[in-house]
């Protein structure tokens, strides 16, 4: 039996515009009805749900919470979840064709494979071994002496010609060969090309790596994408005719709409629904107007979030809501500080001069 | 080197009582205004409350909060920054728990 939801939870989906986008769950709003918050009930109705896993993505269902909720985790983890990348590049020679600020500027955008968890912020100038790790890169391009006379090939002809980021070096300092024996610092690939050389080009740069957040420069930023949509949600109102099944399901996503072999009776795949884009291409045919409703379900969100740093996938929503309540316990502290502010003549500030 | 902004300020125009007013919390955006903004509509002795980000090169953000019978609308800032506290703890308790019961799909992805 298909799964039907509140109509006061769906975003209306028309041919040509979209209907009751904004919530309405607040006090007031319905007479005599209680929208008030309510831990309890807000516990009751919350559903998290871990769809599908891999070693660098992660897709979960986030059921029962308002987009300012859902939309806030999302850009915590885009600008706020903080990683390590190489921010500053003190380059002694580079007589590649790539200029020095040119490769500085791919230099920072490597991935690094540093827990962000064993590192501090750089707070001022001063750099430790708590807060900066450093790499080398030195390559010089030779001739292969015995290369083959008539070959083209520049792997054949050199030796070094291509600057590659698993060309990195770390330099341990301090007591980070004890804290990063484990998971000795390297970029996450080795083979990102940074630069391509000929024979008698070389560089040597040295590379101080940092912890940052995204809302600084995008190369801190955790993910490659973390992004939510809608459930969808398709209604069948009246049967589809057997001769019109087919045109009927390849209006949706393949896999959406689900037709008997034996009786060609049209249904939604429930399970399978989550993955239809809503192109509303069914609402273009004339034959199935009256006869299918689309639309959304408000509060429920399908989260993918594909790592591009150090975090395994699965860590960074936690990392998110614990930055969120860091946030908010350190505005509640000033807001708390601001209760015990003197009262009676010193309010001059608060009124109208 | 100049002293650190305060967090969070009430802006001129306020009442005495504040039973009407505007704060600015500094060093934030979209990100706590929109959910904050949520969390306070939420209370039934909340009248009106709005946020804003005035302009990208002020790194503020601005709550108006206003309140029926003269109610405070400091005190109801703080509990709905306390209200969104516990909501964060809600969320993070239902997702690790489910991560923890493992029945999701695994999937090889080729880096």
């Amino acid at each position: 039996m298909a799964e039907t939801y509140d109509r006061r939870r769906l975003v209306g989906i028309l041919a040509e515009r979209v209907t009751d986008v904004s919530s309405r769950d607040f006090p007031g709003h319905y007479p005599g009805e209680d929208h008030s918050w309510s831990l309890e009930k807000f516990r009751e109705n919350l559903t998290v749900k871990i769809q599908r896993a891999s070693s660098r993505s992660i897709e979960f269902d986030l059921v029962g919470v308002d987009a300012s909720i859902a939309n806030a985790f999302r850009r915590i983890i885009i600008a706020e979840v903080p990683t390590i990348c190489i921010e500053n590049v003190y380059v002694y020679n580079n007589t590649t064709v790539v200029a020095d600020e040119i490769l500085a500027q791919r230099i920072g955008l490597i991935p690094l494979n540093v827990d962000p968890k064993e590192m501090d912020m750089k707070l001022d100038e001063d750099s430790t071994d708590r807060n900066t790790i450093v790499f080398n890169l030195r390559l010089q391009c030779t001739r292969k002496p015995d290369a083959p006379k008539d070959s083209t090939v520049a792997s054949e002809l050199y030796e070094n010609h291509e600057l590659l980021s698993g060309h990195l070096v770390w330099e341990p300092a301090g007591e980070q060969a004890e804290v990063f024996s484990k998971n000795p610092p390297a970029p996450t690939n080795p083979n990102i090309v940074l630069a391509k050389l000929r024979p008698g080009q070389q560089v040597d740069i040295t590379l101080h790596a940092v912890k940052g957040v995204g809302k600084d420069h995008a190369k801190f930023s955790p993910v490659a994408t973390a992004s939510y949509r809608l459930l969808p949600n398709i209604v069948i109102k009246k049967p589809i005719p057997p001769h019109l099944a087919e045109k009927f399901q390849k209006c949706f996503s393949p896999g959406v709409i689900h037709i008997d072999p034996r009786t060609n009776a049209v249904s939604v795949d429930e399970k399978n629904k989550r993955k239809d884009t809503v192109s509303r291409e069914v609402l273009r045919h004339p034959e199935f107007e009256g006869h299918v409703e689309l639309s959304r379900v408000r509060d429920f969100f399908l989260f993918n979030i594909e790592s591009e740093s150090a975090y395994p996938p699965q860590r960074l929503f936690p990392e998110a809501i614990a930055i969120m309540r860091g946030k908010l316990a350190n505005i509640r502290r000033a807001a708390e500080s601001l209760l015990d502010r003197p009262s009676g003549d010193t309010d001059v500030v608060m009124t109208d001069s | 080197m100049a002293e650190p902004p305060q967090k969070v300020t009430i802006m001129k125009g306020a009442t005495a009582d504040l039973s009407a007013a505007t704060y600015q919390i500094h060093d934030e955006s979209h990100t706590i205004g929109n959910a904050l903004r949520w969390m306070l509509m939420k209370n039934p002795k909340v009248e009106f409350c709005g946020y804003s980000a005035p302009h990208p090169s002020e790194n503020v953000i601005q709550v108006r909060i206003q309140m029926y019978d003269n109610l405070s609308s400091l005190s109801a800032l703080i509990t709905a920054l306390a209200d969104l506290d516990a909501l964060c703890a809600t969320i993070e308790d239902a997702y690790v728990a489910d991560v923890r019961k493992g029945t999701y799909e695994r999937w090889v992805e080729r880096a």
